[in-house]
């Protein structure tokens, strides 16, 4: 085949300036491994924020008014939501005909131990409806009528290094609790949790027979919008579905994506100007031997491949590197977002596939045929003498 | 059928509103299987001839027939084709790939007419020069002499009828020079191979069946 003789007269060729190739390689690769990852991160952040929002377990939340999204992702994400409805309206709620279960929620943060704040949920029995998939690692549920138990999520338990039966201070509270259970890891917010009774969290905050969510399954899905409307009329409050996030966040998101896509497309645009203008001082330096290929036989198209193919060899090496860097990086790059966005949404934020890593690498190859074009002609029209001169 | 048939071949290069005529109304006829130097001064126009005859140029008038085809006519690819199947051409400088082997060196005009797979035939052309005990070595491992015999197999790598060398001798010493020669010798007198080499060296020039010599662009 030509084209792997052409490939080993260039990889020569390309080993004959090693500090130049090498640096031409990398600025590639750099900009490979940041359009794998971003891409990377929009899919992973997307995936992440679908599995977060499912894994609420609710088909509708009920709040009191205020920005139902800023309520939700409070909510995905651990905050605290500042406003509070009757527990009134949790009665009046139940009463409608297409409510299949509730789950009354009080929302608040208080300072464990020395580390900080964390987010401190009231439940009560039906909050392991709504979840099935939440089971105990160990422990078990809350004894009826205990006032001094907490359960606590995964990393929470993890973090502290808690066990069952352990004392778990609360800060501030003047009380100590008992740890009863814990969670098995979720991939969600209730990993970063510590759950008490309702009553307690109500007590905890000085806000008796108050709530900061309710949330809702339906009976039937397809009624959620007669549902939304009746709850409407209830003063004070706003109902929230999942879908309604969902879809919102995805918009927000698919905004950051252009964004993100655009800072990708600049560092592939700047990899490209880079590889071109390594191609065109070569093409310049080798005018004597390209004028001397042409004497012993190269055509022009021959003389327009071999600069290709240079372009393109540099840019396969430096996407194959850029990808590979990529994927190792990945997780690396997750800790890094979300060390710049706390409230990213759980999971692995970085998700590079195969998919995404042969497109970056395909991306490579178009840059290396997209660099090589003009240094190539370039070199074409070189008239096979012009050395001499 | 002569190898290369000339009529008042000209070239003038035209450098703002200068003309120079590097060539004048050059009448030439080499028959095949001759060997004929090329003399005169520097910047007598025996490079400007040489790159007309190899195609590597072409005359701003005059008639030019290799082999019986009117090349003077040619472009692009037809003379690329002519160049790369009739023509061999050696520089005075070697003009080696520095990146390449010898055997890849020799190789390269078989890549460029798709001739792939001929190693034995690139064995075969650095044993005609004796250089195949330094088919792995680079130009830069080779001595003056060694790397000028490998651009003689490399100009004949595509079995061409025609041998042109521009100064072959130019950058070797007396001994090297006549190796050179001795060597072109031997291919014309056992291979038939018509060929048209330039040089200062009138030693050298004296060894070939037939001297032209140019003055100012003219042959005189």
């Amino acid at each position: 085949m030509v084209i792997f003789q052409f490939i080993s007269v260039v990889l020569k060729e390309l080993r004959r300036h090693r500090t130049r190739s090498a640096l031409t390689i990398s600025g590639v690769a750099l900009s490979v491994c940041v359009l794998v990852s971003l891409l990377g991160l929009g899919t992973g952040y997307r995936t992440s924020l679908i599995h977060s929002i499912d894994r609420l377990g609710y088909h509708v939340l009920v709040t009191s008014k205020g920005c139902p999204y800023e309520a939700a992702t409070l909510l995905m994400q651990g905050g605290v939501i500042p406003m509070y409805m009757d527990e009134a309206i949790h009665r009046e709620i139940l009463r409608d005909a297409d409510v299949a279960t509730t789950t009354r929620l009080f929302l608040g943060s208080l300072p464990v131990h020395r580390e900080g704040f964390s987010l401190i949920t009231g439940i009560e029995d039906s909050f392991l409806e709504m979840k099935p998939w939440l089971t105990f690692q160990r422990g078990e549920w809350f004894n009826e009528g205990a006032t001094d138990e907490v359960i606590l999520g995964y990393s929470v338990a993890a973090y502290y290094r808690k066990n069952i039966g352990d004392d778990f201070p609360l800060k501030g509270m003047g009380q100590t609790f008992r740890v009863r259970g814990i969670f098995d890891r979720s991939g969600t917010q209730d990993d970063g949790t510590i759950f008490v009774p309702l009553g307690v969290a109500q007590r905890l905050f000085d806000k008796k027979e108050k709530l900061t969510g309710i949330g809702v399954k339906l009976k039937d899905l397809s009624r959620i919008d007669g549902f939304s409307e009746r709850v409407f009329e209830i003063p004070s409050v706003q109902v929230i579905t999942m879908a309604q996030v969902q879809r919102t966040l995805l918009d927000l998101l698919g905004t950051a994506r252009f964004f993100i896509g655009t800072v990708a497309i600049v560092a592939v645009a700047i990899a490209v100007l880079g590889v071109m203008n390594t191609m065109l001082i070569a093409v310049f330096e080798r005018t004597r031997e390209i004028g001397v290929m042409r004497a012993i036989g190269a055509s022009r198209g021959d003389v327009f491949a071999l600069i290709c193919v240079e372009a393109l060899t540099i840019c396969t090496i430096g996407g194959i590197a850029g990808g590979g860097i990529a994927v190792l990086g990945s997780r690396l790059a997750s800790e890094a977002v979300r060390a710049i966005l706390p409230f990213a949404p759980p999971g692995v934020l970085v998700q590079i596939d195969g998919i995404l890593l042969i497109g970056g690498i395909a991306m490579a190859v178009g840059m290396g045929i997209l660099a090589g074009i003009i240094p190539g002609w370039r070199a074409s029209r070189l008239h096979p003498i012009a050395w001499m001169r | 059928m002569s190898a290369i048939l000339a009529q008042g071949l000209t070239r003038i290069y035209r450098r703002s509103a200068e003309e120079i005529a590097a060539l004048f109304g050059v009448d030439l006829i080499v028959e095949l299987g001759e060997f004929v130097a090329i003399t005169g001064a520097s910047g007598a126009g025996k490079t400007t001839l040489l790159n007309l005859l190899g195609c590597l140029d072409r005359p701003t008038s005059g008639l030019l027939k290799l082999l019986d085809r009117d090349v003077s006519t040619l472009r692009g690819k037809d003379l690329e084709t002519m160049r790369r199947q009739h023509v061999g051409f050696v520089f005075q400088d070697y003009c080696l790939v520095p990146t390449l082997t010898v055997e890849e060196n020799v190789a390269l005009p078989l890549l460029f007419s798709r001739a792939l797979h001929q190693r034995d035939r690139v064995r075969d052309l650095l044993a005609r020069v004796d250089l195949q005990h330094r088919s792995d070595h680079l130009p830069r491992e080779l001595s003056g002499g060694e790397q000028q015999r490998v651009a003689i197999a490399r100009a004949l790598a595509n079995n061409p009828e025609i041998l042109l060398a521009d100064e072959p001798t130019g950058n070797l010493d007396s001994k090297r020079g006549n190796e050179i020669v001795a060597l072109l010798r031997d291919m014309n007198h056992t291979g038939g191979l018509t060929i048209v080499l330039s040089t200062h060296n009138l030693d050298l020039a004296n060894r070939a069946d037939r001297q032209i010599k140019l003055a100012d662009g003219r042959v005189v």
